[in-house]
């Protein structure tokens, strides 16, 4: 186990990377995937038909793809831009696609009465949407949303393979030399399951706290 | 109060991502015929004629109830071997069934010798994970051009080695500022992810800064549109890659020595000595060098080079 303390530096700041890459994707695509579900709920049809269309794109393409796509296929367009911003863009758009379908899950749980009292109280269509609809909308979907947070964290290893350092490429430098395979990849995984394990704790959590009851 | 930002930005969101589609549609098909250089055809050829006359063990060299005998009775060798190495081991994309290369040729003629044909199944190895695929016998050999050490010999038997190539230094075109591996301090410094380049550079210049990409293919592209100042790999490799893309050039001689080894399961010492008795075999008959000339030699412009001597580096 030496190796762990050689490297330790390197490993914290790896897994500090990966959790950087998680706070701002997953923040991002919880606003992003909320504006999604607005606008695919909206009366406008060009704005419902944009974000249908958004989120087969990224529920369909495979995020590798997508990461790849960015980082070489970008800079021909001449769009030369640091790789870890990169990654983390594109993996907000991406699991903002998951976020969208979770919370329009929720808009379902809304029932049509609030919509048409809201409008008896003389809302405007953003105001019931803004004060009405999506917060409950949100608030019946926390775990669905703890969910794809947990899946982004995993997403976040997919990095590796475009030039990111975080914490899967740092133990596959660090297994590089010490060929240990089996140790050194049980113990990135616990170190994930470790992340997970406290998002689902604390979506549990959020979701005891805003719970509607009806 | 939304509607009306958001729908703009929804629509320049859905023009970027499809130009982004469009323009991969065009900018793959360039690159993945860059990655593999035009010897996959001819090294097939000079590759079937050397199986005809390959040779094969003296049924008294199979000791019963060795691992040789195990894999002649199954009628196939299990080989640990990339299906994307350029030169080395490089699938045909138009016939996947063929697999070239330096690695792959010789994994067959290994095959040939215990069994008596080229009956080979590749199982290609995450390069973090060949040394749990021997340990778990999920393989029998490893053809990965594995670099041999001693932290590997700890998990591993090394068999070889076979074949010695070094790091060399590749930089775009029109660079004249670096020239060795003594330039690159303080440069950003692209390196192919899982390979000896990861650990060699920074232990020659600490100050130069990494990025690793998977595939060789990608770090290519990555040279080329400028992510990085120079690009570290082996000089074979390198000199396929420069040969097809004149955007890039290779700078300087080799600046470190990295013996392959053929992966074993540990302890296993009659399979490892039956293996170096075929190595020196095949060196001796001219059958290493045909092999070399059909697959790494196609790039270098230079003779046969002298195989490494067997068990000549620590670990093997």
């Amino acid at each position: 186990m030496n190796f762990v303390a050689e490297n330790l530096g390197d490993i914290l700041g790896a897994v500090g990377t990966t959790l950087v890459m998680f706070v701002i994707a997953g923040a991002g695509s919880i606003v992003l995937g909320v504006l999604v579900t607005v606008a695919r709920v909206s009366p406008i049809p060009l704005l419902r038909w944009v974000a249908f269309a958004y989120v087969q794109f990224f529920i369909n393409v495979p995020l590798l793809a997508l990461l790849v796509l960015a980082v070489f296929a970008l800079p021909d367009a001449g769009l030369l831009a640091p790789l870890e911003p990169t990654a983390i863009i594109v993996l907000t758009l991406y699991e903002a696609a998951y976020v969208a379908e979770a919370v329009r899950s929720g808009v379902n749980t809304v029932a049509v009465g609030q919509l048409e009292a809201s409008r008896a109280l003389g809302f405007t269509q953003a105001q019931s949407l803004r004060l009405v609809v999506v917060p409950q909308a949100v608030r019946a979907v926390v775990q669905p949303i703890g969910n794809v947070m947990i899946a982004l964290v995993m997403n976040t290893a997919l990095a590796a393979a475009v030039g990111v350092v975080e914490l899967t490429s740092e133990v596959n430098k660090i297994n590089l030399v010490e060929a240990q395979p089996i140790l050194i990849f049980a113990g990135a995984g616990l170190v994930y399951m470790a992340i997970a394990l406290v998002i689902g704790l604390v979506a549990g959590w959020v979701e005891r706290r805003v719970a509607i009851v009806r | 109060m939304f509607s009306p930002t958001s729908r703009k930005l929804r629509v320049s969101l859905v023009a970027a991502t499809l130009a982004t589609v469009a323009l991969v549609a065009t900018g793959c098909s360039s690159s993945g015929s860059s990655a593999v250089p035009g010897s996959g055809a001819k090294s097939t050829t000079k590759g079937n004629s050397l199986y005809a006359n390959a040779l094969v063990a003296k049924a008294a060299d199979i000791l019963p109830d060795s691992t040789m005998a195990a894999i002649k009775k199954r009628g196939k060798l299990i080989v640990a071997e990339a299906l994307d190495a350029p030169l080395l081991s490089q699938q045909d994309p138009s016939n996947p069934n063929s697999v070239t290369g330096f690695d792959a040729d010789l994994a067959k003629l290994l095959a040939i010798y215990i069994i008596g044909k080229p009956n080979v199944e590749i199982v290609p190895p995450a390069s973090e994970t060949r040394e749990a695929m021997l340990q778990n016998q999920t393989v029998d050999v490893v053809f990965n051009t594995y670099t041999i050490t001693t932290e590997r010999a700890a998990q591993v038997d090394f068999a070889g080695p076979y074949f010695e190539s070094g790091l060399a230094v590749a930089v775009k075109a029109g660079n004249t500022s670096i020239k060795s591996i003594a330039d690159l301090g303080g440069k950003t410094v692209i390196v192919g992810a899982n390979t000896p380049a990861v650990t060699e550079v920074p232990a020659q210049q600490p100050t130069a800064k990494i990025i690793s990409f998977g595939t060789d293919p990608e770090a290519v592209q990555a040279l080329t549109q400028g992510r990085g100042d120079a690009y570290v790999q082996d000089q074979t490799l390198l000199a396929s890659d420069a040969l097809t893309n004149k955007a890039m050039k290779v700078v300087g001689q080799p600046f470190t020595k990295e013996a392959y080894g053929i992966g074993l399961k540990l302890n296993d010492t009659a399979f490892k000595k039956f293996i170096n008795a075929w190595l020196v075999k095949i060196e001796k008959n001219g059958t290493w060098g045909k092999v070399w000339k059909a697959s790494l030699g196609t790039v270098v412009q230079s003779s046969i080079p002298t195989p490494p001597a067997i068990g000549s580096v620590p670990g093997s």
